[in-house]
């Protein structure tokens, strides 16, 4: 039989091994959603094949993921393979993301919601959806050259005030749908609101936002809602 | 379109991007997409990730931190994905040839370079696919994983395209230890020093519980200190596999291999292994 040699060391003392140890991910996470938005795009490198970004992403967005990721799973088992395939879809289409038309914290909250909404409709047993592009692409001309002009940090501000802009029911709604991924019928039930009103407010905030993002002023946006 | 028109579209969009459409209402959106709102598809599903972006961050609790053993099974993983699918200017190690079923190409013009190129980037993901294949599948391995198709195949495909390119690479047969898991366990291990990647077989080694414990690889380096071998990664057998093929993830860069050993970890895997538990051995 091939014997391998023990050290005859406990653990701790082993622990000291000669490699540098690499920094714990919880002590170089960034969290506010400004600072994502504005530090360097990660994504680009590791589109690049440059593998020291995978750690650097996975502590910058490890807990914009996770937080979506444990809220949206009906239990720990159904997170921890969420987050997984989570991250596997943003090293395989880390090539995609356009950092003139979202910025990367945007980006990674899109990839995140694909896959939370694909295994929430398994589970529901609603049919698949169509594939939608990967680019966060912007609609016409007009749309176009405002976000591409538009500063990455900006458009964080946007998401932001139409957020604050909401009355605070409609802004419940849009957590619960968004941040906790409750069903239309949950959110309905949770806040004792009529479907249709669920449905009708989740719209209009959606639809603000996606106005601000593509330059319309606050108030016009308000206006055609 | 109309107000009213608008608004049903609107519907329907915001029930497109919150995960909320039926099976009649999907179709309906799809034949919209087909008269051009795949645009208006997109900027509102930016809009929903933008808004839980912000969302997520400012609502942020303690237990949103991404608990330490699961990001760094996710880091593992992704080193080897974003390595193995590098571009053929940056890689490392020689070129991986895919199954001819993937090929994308004609494959009278293999010779083309085109061709290459489009086979050394299905290589990688090829190649990536394999560590998935046993990653996911140990995950869960009651539910069909759709996402790497002819998992063995790729593993395999990997393994051989390493003998192939690199003539001085280490081959050794495993050894099974008097280790319950290990029982009738066989196959071999490939290292290629020159791609510092390499690829174990294993056929009857024990499925693992990876909600209890794991298996983690070690490699020993001639030019290292033998008390402190290198890190290769942990990885589950999923119940039911006669034969896995697990691309090796070495943490860091080998001198001279000259020894693989696998433990049995705890989930997650050990820093400093207390080889307590070894299945596996393969001695130059």
């Amino acid at each position: 039989m091939v014997v391998i040699p023990r050290t005859g060391k406990d653990d701790s003392e082993r622990g000291a091994a000669p490699e540098p140890a690499r920094p714990h991910l919880a002590l170089v996470t960034a969290m506010d959603v400004s600072v994502l938005a504005s530090a360097e795009p990660l994504l680009p490198r590791i589109a690049a094949g440059d593998e020291r970004a995978v750690r650097e992403c996975v502590a910058r967005y490890g807990s914009l993921v996770w937080s979506l990721v444990r809220r949206w799973s009906p239990n720990p088992q159904e997170a921890e393979d969420a987050v997984q395939d989570v991250f596997i879809d943003i090293w395989r289409t880390a090539s995609r993301f356009d950092a003139s038309r979202a910025t990367e914290p945007g980006w990674v909250a899109m990839v995140t919601r694909r896959r939370l909404i694909d295994r929430m409709r398994r589970r529901q047993r609603l049919p698949e959806l169509d594939s939608l592009p990967d680019d966060m692409d912007v609609a016409d001309e007009r749309a176009q050259d405002v976000a591409h002009d538009m500063d990455r940090a900006a458009r964080i501000d946007q998401a932001r005030a139409v957020l604050r802009s909401l009355p605070a029911a409609q802004r419940r709604m849009l957590e619960l749908s968004l941040l906790e991924g409750k069903t239309h019928d949950e959110i309905a039930r949770e806040t004792e609101t009529p479907l249709g009103t669920v449905k009708s407010h989740i719209r209009r905030g959606l639809k603000k936002a996606r106005d601000l993002l593509n330059g319309v002023a606050l108030g016009a946006a308000e206006e055609e809602n | 379109m109309d107000r009213d028109d608008q608004k049903q579209v609107d519907e329907l969009l915001m029930q497109r991007v919150t995960g909320a459409l039926s099976g009649p209402e999907a179709e309906a959106l799809s034949k919209l997409v087909a008269q051009g709102v795949d645009k208006d598809v997109a900027e509102w599903e930016a809009a929903a990730a933008e808004l839980s972006a912000v969302l997520a961050t400012e609502s942020r609790v303690p237990a949103d931190e991404l608990p330490a053993a699961l990001a760094d099974r996710i880091v593992g993983v992704g080193e080897v994905l974003v390595r193995t699918s590098r571009p053929p200017s940056a890689m490392a190690y020689p070129p991986v040839v895919p199954p001819p079923t993937l090929s994308n190409g004609p494959s009278s013009s293999a010779s083309s370079r085109s061709s290459v190129r489009s086979i050394v980037a299905w290589g990688g993901w090829l190649a990536a696919a394999a560590v998935l294949a046993v990653w996911v599948a140990g995950r869960r391995p009651a539910e069909p994983v759709v996402r790497t198709p002819g998992l063995s195949a790729i593993g395999a495909q990997l393994r051989d395209s390493l003998l192939n390119a690199d003539s001085s690479l280490t081959r050794l047969a495993w050894s099974a230890t008097p280790d319950s898991s290990a029982k009738g366990a066989t196959g071999d291990v490939v290292w290629s020093g020159k791609a510092q990647r390499g690829v174990m077989r294993i056929a009857g080694l024990q499925a693992n519980d990876r909600t209890r414990w794991q298996y983690q690889l070690w490699i020993f380096d001639k030019k290292r200190d033998q008390r402190y071998p290198v890190d290769g990664g942990v990885f589950d057998i999923p119940a039911g596999s006669h034969e896995v093929f697990v691309p090796i993830d070495a943490r860091i860069p080998v001198g001279e291999a000259v020894m693989f050993a696998v433990t049995v970890e705890p989930v997650g895997g050990v820093v400093v292994s207390t080889r307590e538990r070894i299945a596996l051995l393969a001695k130059s």
